[in-house]
């Protein structure tokens, strides 16, 4: 018998299982696969919170400021590495090149030292894959138009086969790279070597200005963040490094997947990857058990509690076909949207808004009523009714908000 | 729902994400390898226009299947690579093999026929195979890597278990590793079962197939599991566990044995568990007998590719936490590169050892900073893999508990 | 002076296969087509190439046209075609006396067709309905209308042809009542166009009307919108016909790597009116689902439509009926000069996809009549492209199997360019989109040709983001190809949302499954990670 079970294990799904087992609960996470963290850039997004808290319905008006505050500086708590708060944006570069605002940064990302650069060189990577150096050139360019933007090029033998034989490099491939022995000792040489040319290129440059004042590098593909290999040899570089948010799957979502894995495991929580739950079994206002499709047969695990955080659409929480829409694990039904698309395709869609919609515990509700319908279900993340992460930008804050307030009250 | 429905199903599943290739393991470290979305679910959509990729490609995937335990939407990646592996076989395409690494895997294939002639005489075998003269002359005639760690022989695993009689009985698959190289640790684990009462029947099953189907022989890799089923099905039919210790063996027994058209496969999924699965089984039913002893161990878990595809999370690691001061911490540092005997090829040594290096830099680490003093996982060739990697002393958990129970 | 001796007007099968005709007959011509080449009616079909079989009992000339026509294309347009092969199913829903008018209409018209046995059927097709009464094999193939037309184009450039994309015709020249030029606006930038000529061929399909009308002249073309779903994979090996009186959402058709299903039929205003819409596509799952049941769990990439150009002729214009006016019931090629008095052009109107060579030839017999040449076609002869041998070593030695036969076909002898390249910098040969198999260098190529101004023409003439993720993944590794020559990087992020809307239009009506989660991923891509729909930053 476990205390909780966590059915989903991308970022709200981990973050309940990390703060449930931090006050000593006994945790089980079962996941289907990899979290969608894998594809998100690794910053984190809360939105326009003092709008959004004002939306009727809206998660965030819901759980109320002080918990999307909370579900923030527990992130935070667990990962210094990162940077910001909602009130205190910072920007990060996306795979193009421009500046965007994000809220949570990990710290090699933020990109605010570029604003007062007057040499930027931006470091690229060769034949990595979904990178292209000229058009990120281009638009900082036009974005930081005082400095003079330089590409320089970077060859690491250990790829010189991958690049003859065609494969692709990929940013994560890079990203391992550097983190590796051999990568390290290559970066620092690299990294020594470059803010040498630059400092010479330099000299002549306003006296009493120190080159760190002026001059910025550009890192795509580094995702130094969890490394302290790599933050020992960053720290040794006079120079500000920025590095860029990525084109999915992105390394530095990657190990933040990886450091919530850690975290989880490191506090006695057992993760069960690669299956899904077939059917969840209640008695009452309770659920009690869920079965799980492992190979060959059926594995049953009991709980106290559950904290449904199997995503929406994309996560595989709601499963939609031409005529209806279902919540996949438990049946509970559904907020659908009337209409159901707009014309533009970056605009408002309404079908993003399904999902389940809860009581301010984030118990799921029964069709039509504000009762909820079990009283050791919680609802987090994806999944929740009356929010679209990429129209408001706050996919972060919501998944983080749910996910810490679940595992609190678990 | 008929197959094929079901694999269109599965195929129209895959949305292109790409995670399985970026947590390949293979992929990472192999140019060769274009990944497994590559030659899963993105080449299956030429395959089924009649288009073969170059069988190559499908050949570097070592079956690990990590991809398939990635994949967010579900999709039989590995599957897919294996099927296509084995229609590109039969079609009259060479299969890009040299004669010398063909006769390598047929002999690679045959973990069982090596381990009988390995356990006839298992000293000399193991002083033959230590000479590095002759290890050279393996490589050059068998293409089998010089460096890999070929598991040491032991007198084969002969069940002794006949003493215990009781109504309550199992039937145990050792699996060619534990049989041939390791009957210690198949006797430890007969000793725990009858420990908790119960008796042991180890019919003289086969090579579960996995080894040959690995190497390209996928018919005969059938013939094997329908053997055996043979011999499990009385058992299978008055509703017997079979219990398995090797994760490779038991991941057939559940995935592949249920799909053969033989008498007994309609159980097998149903009634194979994992060693550890079952006893947690036991302890959750009140059943298991907990008069441990205390143990004082720091241990590092590596849990194996194929126990985490059978998607019953890490049970070993539960059970021992059970005991009274063992101290366990699941590493989770991916793949250690052996995936049964693909590290073992001459072309494939440095492949795996790049794999696992991760792995094994990790278990160091542990070690180095006092975290644990040793690697417990429960697959033979991730144990000897590990213990060749990390230098880091690597056993099987039921060691643990023979402790524990002072068996 | 003039400056082509005929202007087309039309850039379909139909335009550049007399375009073609034209040029192998030592004609001088210049082809307008005011979007790129087949985007119109010519790529927005099944992809069916007839055998003739679904007009056996209704269209006996059709039937006998489309097996004439089947067979010299399968000869002269190999790279083009997918020798499927096709079959006729007869439900249990189906009428059995149909089938044996059937079985004699083929007959007549010299259709080969054979039963096939059911136990035979249902191996070589298991997802075929359990229901199915009786199978007969007919020689169907599947067609690829992007690939045809630009074989075309290009086979005509080598005789000296020419044409230009993106130029719309907004009026013509008249000496007497006869058309001398026409006037045309390059839709690129603005500039207009005066080409002065002694025939102007309207072949402009379904806008037709409107350029008979700078001609004073009236036409009626009928606007018949037919919306067709792709599903994600190839479902079937072989075209899959119904055996019973034509109808709605009856063909499913094997296309690469897809399948798709169609057609619905319905009278629409405009040719601009070709949204498919989320009722037809649900219409054609129903009606699907009688021959491949559980259609609806399978996954839908896209939706789209085509508006079919069918030719009436009015009967109250002079002369209308007379003798020779009417090439077949399928096609018809308008003189108008006879018909009403106006000199120096001709419109060709209705037709089918698979009889568009025969109808380039009528015509280009017509105009070959007028301008006194007596050079005989060859176009039923001479193939489309060739590509050496050599060619095809080279490419399956670059470039993965899939992608190295798929190129082919699409480029014929430009491949060789593209593999040149890659043996230059092998990173190029690895693939852009992976789903279509689609390298960098192949992508660079097209990029770089004169007539690519979008990332649309790209994917008309390479199958970008054709495949299953809709171009979540390659629109924003192929952007930066198109430009790169170009020195602009300005409309980069323009162009990515301008594309990815036009995707949006086929993927909307068929939201759901799989299709609707790669969509979310998609938008997470472009909306999240790229922040395409907020400039905060700036």
């Amino acid at each position: 018998m476990w205390d909780g079970i966590v059915i989903g294990g991308g970022l709200s799904g981990l973050i309940a299982g990390i703060r449930a087992s931090e006050k000593g609960k006994r945790m089980l996470v079962i996941s289907e696969g990899v979290g969608s963290l894998t594809y998100s850039s690794g910053v984190m997004d809360f939105g326009d919170v003092e709008r959004l808290k004002e939306e009727k319905n809206h998660p965030y008006a819901l759980m109320g400021e002080t918990v999307v505050r909370a579900g923030m500086e527990y992130f935070q708590r667990l990962f210094p590495d990162y940077q910001g708060a909602w009130q205190n944006s910072q920007q990060v570069l996306t795979p193009l090149g421009s500046p965007r605002e994000a809220d949570l940064v990990p710290t090699g990302l933020n990109a605010g030292v570029l604003q007062k650069a007057k040499e930027i060189v931006l470091i690229a990577p060769e034949g990595m894959k979904d990178f292209f150096p000229e058009v990120i050139k281009a638009k900082l360019e036009r974005v930081y138009s005082k400095a003079k933007i330089e590409i320089y090029p970077v060859a690491v033998e250990a790829f010189d086969i991958w690049r003859n034989s065609g494969k692709l490099i990929t940013g994560m491939d890079y990203a391992k790279y550097w983190r590796s022995d051999q990568g390290a000792v290559n970066l620092k040489n690299i990294l020594g070597k470059l803010t040498e040319e630059m400092a010479c290129s330099s000299s002549g440059a306003t006296s009493g200005e120190k080159q760190g004042e002026k001059s910025a590098i550009i890192f795509p593909g580094l995702a130094a963040c969890f490394s302290n290999v790599l933050k020992g040899v960053l720290e040794e570089v006079p120079l500000p490094i920025v590095e860029m948010t990525a084109f999915p799957p992105s390394a530095s979502g990657q190990f933040l997947y990886e450091a919530l894995k850690q975290k989880f495991k490191a506090l006695g929580g057992e993760l069960l990857v690669g299956t899904g739950v077939k059917k969840v079994e209640f008695q009452g206002k309770r659920c009690h058990t869920v079965i799980v499709k492992s190979k060959g047969k059926d594995v049953t695990f009991s709980a106290q509690s559950f904290i449904l955080a199997t995503g929406g659409i994309f996560g595989g929480g709601i499963q939609v076909g031409p005529k209806d829409a279902n919540e996949s694990v438990m049946g509970l039904p559904l907020y659908v949207p009337a209409q159901w698309t707009n014309s533009e395709f970056l605009g408002e869609q309404p079908y993003a808004k399904m999902g389940v919609e809860v009581d301010p515990e984030l118990r799921p509700l029964a069709a039509g009523n504000q009762e909820p319908l079990f009283d050791n279900v919680r609802i987090v993340g994806r999944l929740l009714a009356h929010w679209d992460p990429w129209l408001d930008h706050c996919g972060g804050g919501v998944s983080l908000a749910s996910g810490w307030l679940a595992g609190e009250i678990l | 729902m008929d197959l094929k429905q079901d694999n269109v199903k599965n195929l129209d599943a895959c949305i292109k994400c790409s995670a399985c290739t970026a947590l390949c393991p293979v992929a990472a470290v192999n140019p060769l390898f274009p990944g497994p979305k590559s030659v899963g679910p993105d080449a299956e959509r030429f395959r089924l226009e009649g288009i073969e990729m170059d069988i190559k490609c499908l050949n570097y995937c070592s079956n690990c299947k990590t991809c398939e335990v990635t994949c967010p939407s579900g999709v039989r990646i590995t599957s897919m690579i294996l099927g296509a592996r084995e229609r590109a076989k039969q079609s009259k395409h060479s299969d890009g093999k040299t004669l010398q690494h063909r006769f390598r895997d047929l002999v690679l294939g045959r973990a069982e026929y090596l381990g009988r002639l390995g356990t006839i005489w298992p000293s000399m075998t193991n002083t033959v195979l230590s000479i590095s003269l002759m290890r050279v002359l393996m490589e050059q005639i068998l293409g089998l890597s010089r460096h890999a760690p070929l598991p040491s022989y032991h007198t084969k695993f002969k069940p002794q278990g006949s003493f215990v009689q009781s109504d309550k009985q199992v039937v145990y698959f050792p699996g060619c590793f534990a049989k041939y190289n390791d009957a210690q640790t198949a006797q430890a684990v007969v000793k725990v079962l009858e420990h908790n009462g119960y008796q042991v029947i180890v019919p003289n099953f086969h090579c579960c197939g996995v080894p040959l189907q690995a190497n390209g022989y996928f018919s005969r890799g059938r013939e094997n599991a329908k053997k055996n089923l043979a011999l499990m099905e009385p058992y299978l039919k008055a509703g017997l566990p079979v219990i398995t210790s090797c994760t490779s063996c038991g991941l057939a027994l559940k995935e592949e044995y249920p799909e053969l058209a033989a008498a007994g496969a309609e159980y097998i999924g149903q009634q194979t568990y994992d060693l550890f699965e079952f006893l947690w089984e036991l302890h959750e039913r009140g059943e298991l007998r907990e008069d441990f002893q205390s143990v004082p161990v720091s241990l590092g878990y590596h849990a194996p590719c194929h126990l985490k595809t059978q998607g019953i999370g890490t049970p070993s690691v539960r059970l021992l936490r059970l005991i009274p001061g063992v101290q366990i911490q699941d590493l989770d540092a991916g793949c250690c590169g052996l995936s049964g005997s693909y590290g073992f090829k001459e072309e494939k040594y440095d492949i795996a050892m790049q794999i696992g290096k991760p792995l094994y830099q990790s278990v160091q680490q542990g070690v180095a900073e006092g975290r644990f003093q040793t690697m417990t996982t429960e697959c033979g060739g991730c144990q000897v893999q590990i213990q060749h990697g990390s230098g880091v002393k690597t056993e099987h958990p039921v060691w643990y508990l023979i402790r524990a129970y002072d068996l | 002076m003039i400056d082509y001796e005929v202007v087309i007007v039309g850039g379909g099968a139909t335009g550049v296969g007399i375009l073609r005709d034209l040029s192998m007959r030592g004609i001088t011509a210049l082809l307008l087509e005011q979007g790129d080449l087949a985007h119109g009616t010519s790529s927005r079909f099944h992809g069916l190439l007839h055998s003739g079989a679904r007009y056996a009992v209704k269209d006996p000339i059709s039937a006998s046209e489309c097996i004439e026509e089947n067979l010299i294309l399968k000869k002269i347009a190999a790279p083009c075609i997918s020798n499927t092969g096709g079959w006729f199913v007869q439900t249990v829903e189906d009428d059995s006396s149909f089938v044996e008018q059937w079985i004699k209409g083929c007959a007549q018209a010299q259709i080969p067709i054979h039963e096939v046995p059911l136990s035979e059927a249902y191996e070589k097709e298991p997802l075929l309905s359990k229901e199915i009464v009786r199978v007969f094999e007919v020689p169907d193939a599947a067609v690829d209308g992007f690939k045809l037309v630009w074989a075309n184009a290009k086979s005509a450039k080598r005789y000296g042809g020419h044409y230009k994309t993106y130029h719309q015709v907004e009026s013509f020249q008249f000496e007497d009542r006869r058309v001398t030029g026409v006037i045309a606006r390059n839709l690129l930038n603005g500039e207009m166009l005066t080409i002065s000529c002694k025939i102007v061929v309207n072949a402009a399909g379904a806008w037709a009307s409107k350029i008979a009308a700078f001609a004073g002249v009236s036409l009626e073309v009928i606007c018949d919108k037919g919306t067709l779903l792709a599903f994600n994979q190839r479902l079937f090996q072989r075209v899959i016909n119904r055996l019973h009186t034509p109808g709605d959402g009856d063909i499913f058709v094997p296309h690469e790597t897809i399948t798709i299903l169609g057609t619905t039929s319905e009278i629409v205003d405009s040719p601009r009116e070709n949204s498919p819409l989320k009722e037809e596509a649900r219409k054609l799952l129903a009606i699907g689902e009688e021959v491949l049941p559980e259609l609806e769990k399978y996954r839908v990439i896209r939706a789209f439509a085509g508006v079919r150009p069918l030719h009436r002729e009015d009967s109250d214009v002079p002369g209308a009926a007379e003798e020779g006016r009417e090439v077949s019931r399928t096609f018809a090629l308008l003189d108008h000069e006879l018909r009403d008095g106006v000199r120096g052009i001709v419109s060709i109107v209705g037709g089918k996809f698979t009889t568009y060579r025969l109808m380039a030839e009528k015509v280009t017999d017509w105009v070959s009549d007028k301008l006194g040449n007596a050079t005989p076609c060859r176009t039923a002869e001479e193939c489309l492209s060739e590509v050496p041998n050599t060619v095809h070593e080279k490419a399956r030695r670059l470039l993965p199997c899939a992608a190295a036969e798929k190129m082919i076909d699409r480029l014929g002898e430009d491949a060789d360019s593209v593999l040149a390249e890659i043996e230059r910098n092998p990173g190029k040969g690895k693939m852009l989109c992976e789903c279509e198999m689609v390298s960098v260098a192949e992508v660079e190529k097209i990029a770089s040709d004169q007539d690519t101004h979008h990332l649309a023409d790209i994917r008309r003439k390479t199958r970008l983001g054709m495949g299953t993720c809709q171009g979540a993944f390659c629109t924003y590794r192929a952007l930066p190809l198109l430009w790169k020559d170009k020195g602009k990087y300005d409309p980069i992020e323009k162009e990515l949302t301008l594309f990815i809307n036009q995707r949006w239009k086929g993927i909307h009506p068929v939201l759901w499954g799989q299709q609707l989660r790669e969509t979310e991923l998609t938008r997470a891509i472009y909306a999240s990670i790229l922040q395409l729909n907020d400039n905060r930053g700036e």
